[in-house]
């Protein structure tokens, strides 16, 4: 009787796998199991990156952290940008954030007013030649250049 | 609401394919393919617009809106009517005769819709939440350009140009790549004009409806070519490089250069298997054509 219906069950089997793809299916097989493994594992990597890794986009926080300095610039006008935090995409960061004020990297030459981005030293620098105008509290500083 | 402003690309470039090809039926595998090219073109289309109207009139206002928006519904009239007449003279339709060997595989079918469905959920979450300003690629070149487009004012044309500071001196050094040409970054600026605002979605959306019309491209040229079942299966292949989908959630521009490579291919493909509508095929590559042009400068 369960010989009987094992039977019934492999012919059905066989009858389905020959069904399709008589003369490829083996390159069919190689490509639809991965398929089916590789689109579920990589949603799950996503889901576990977001979830348990945290992970978020940088330039959203340089978006949040620069909105407000960005008001205070003029648009247009070169401005001087220093930061203290050690990213090699830092500079495409602000000066992204920053538009339409036009950011150059360094103390020279030293224009009107310069961004200062001090995420990891505490406390106000000082920069010869420049004085605090505007703390944002987030580690952005807005600095003006001292009358001579 | 983000996805309203690409209704009058898609309309527009859907309008322009049936035109062309008033022979091909709207229904099924033919309607997929008409959608996803005429998107592609319309977009392609609509970011040379706006950036002549830029360049020639100014800031785009309500004109221009009223100026694409009418465009896009005297286009569909004028493809309505052709379809039409094309069907009520009786002319053979392309599509309409279904060769019996054309019998999809159900779960083969299903099998495409659901890993789709799964990968659409992968780019959004990561779109959306982990790399929602894309890859530094974005940041230096396209949407570099086409937030200096939107928010420069008459001051624009900073979008080429980046300043840094040499032995002291302010320079305006030609920035990064300034000889990529300007589809992505006219689209997204496009976007955002639409809607008021540069917000993070429509590079993403751009981005997505690139990456998955590459993918209903691929399936509808192969099962126009051949057969719905070799489409399911290349579409099956391309989702197993997730490395595709992953280069179209970091919003790079070789996606849409892959868009429009396969359209060109697929153009070519069909050229030769409907012979008797080759001239319009080749009218509708040299669109395609030209929106690699507008990707890549090599």
């Amino acid at each position: 009787m369960v010989k009987d219906r094992f039977e019934i069950f492999r012919s059905y089997g066989k009858a389905v796998k020959h069904r399709y793809f008589p003369s490829v299916r083996g390159a069919v097989l190689l490509i639809v199991f991965p398929a089916i493994i590789i689109v579920p594992i990589y949603f799950l990597t996503v889901v576990k990156e977001i979830v348990i890794d945290k992970r978020s986009d940088i330039g959203a926080a340089y978006e949040e952290r620069f909105a407000a300095v960005r008001r205070d610039l003029p648009a247009h006008a070169p401005f001087n940008y220093v930061s203290d935090y050690i990213h090699h995409e830092d500079f495409f960061f602000a000066r992204y954030a920053l538009i339409p004020a036009r950011l150059v990297l360094g103390l020279e030459p030293a224009y009107e007013l310069l961004v200062v981005q001090y995420l990891t030293t505490p406390g106000v620098p000082e920069f010869e030649g420049y004085r605090l105008l505007k703390n944002y509290g987030n580690g952005v500083m807005l600095f003006k250049r001292s009358v001579d | 609401m983000e996805i309203l402003a690409f209704i009058p690309p898609v309309l527009i470039g859907s309008a322009l394919v049936v035109i062309m090809l008033p022979q091909f039926r709207l229904k099924g595998v033919w309607a997929i393919f008409t959608i996803c090219l005429g998107f592609g073109i319309g977009l392609g289309l609509t970011s040379s617009t706006i950036f002549l109207w830029l360049a020639c009139f100014g800031r785009p206002g309500a004109t221009y809106h009223v100026f694409e928006i009418g465009s896009a519904i005297l286009l569909t009239i004028i493809a309505a009517f052709r379809y039409q007449r094309c069907r009520s003279v009786d002319q053979h339709h392309f599509g309409s005769d279904a060769g019996s060997t054309d019998v999809p595989i159900g779960w083969l079918k299903r099998l495409v819709i659901i890993l789709l469905l799964i990968s659409s959920g992968s780019f959004g979450l990561k779109a959306f939440i982990e790399d929602t300003y894309g890859t530094i690629d974005v940041r230096i070149v396209w949407n570099y350009r086409a937030r200096w487009l939107f928010r420069g004012g008459e001051q624009w044309r900073h979008a080429f140009f980046s300043p840094v500071a040499r032995d002291a001196e302010y320079e305006d050094d030609k920035g990064h790549a300034a000889d990529y040409p300007l589809l992505i970054s006219a689209s997204v600026y496009r976007g955002w004009e639409v809607i008021g605002k540069d917000h993070f979605s429509i590079p993403i959306l751009i981005a997505g409806l690139y990456t998955f019309g590459t993918y209903l491209l691929l399936y509808a040229s192969l099962a126009m070519l051949r057969n719905r079942n070799q489409g399911y299966l290349a579409v099956l292949l391309m989702l197993v490089s997730t490395q595709f989908l992953h280069l179209g959630t970091d919003q790079y521009g070789d996606v849409p250069l892959a868009f429009f490579i396969l359209s060109t291919v697929g153009l070519f493909a069909l050229k030769h298997r409907f012979p008797a509508i080759s001239a319009q095929l080749l009218v509708l590559t040299g669109f395609t054509v030209s929106c690699v042009r507008r990707l890549d400068q090599k």
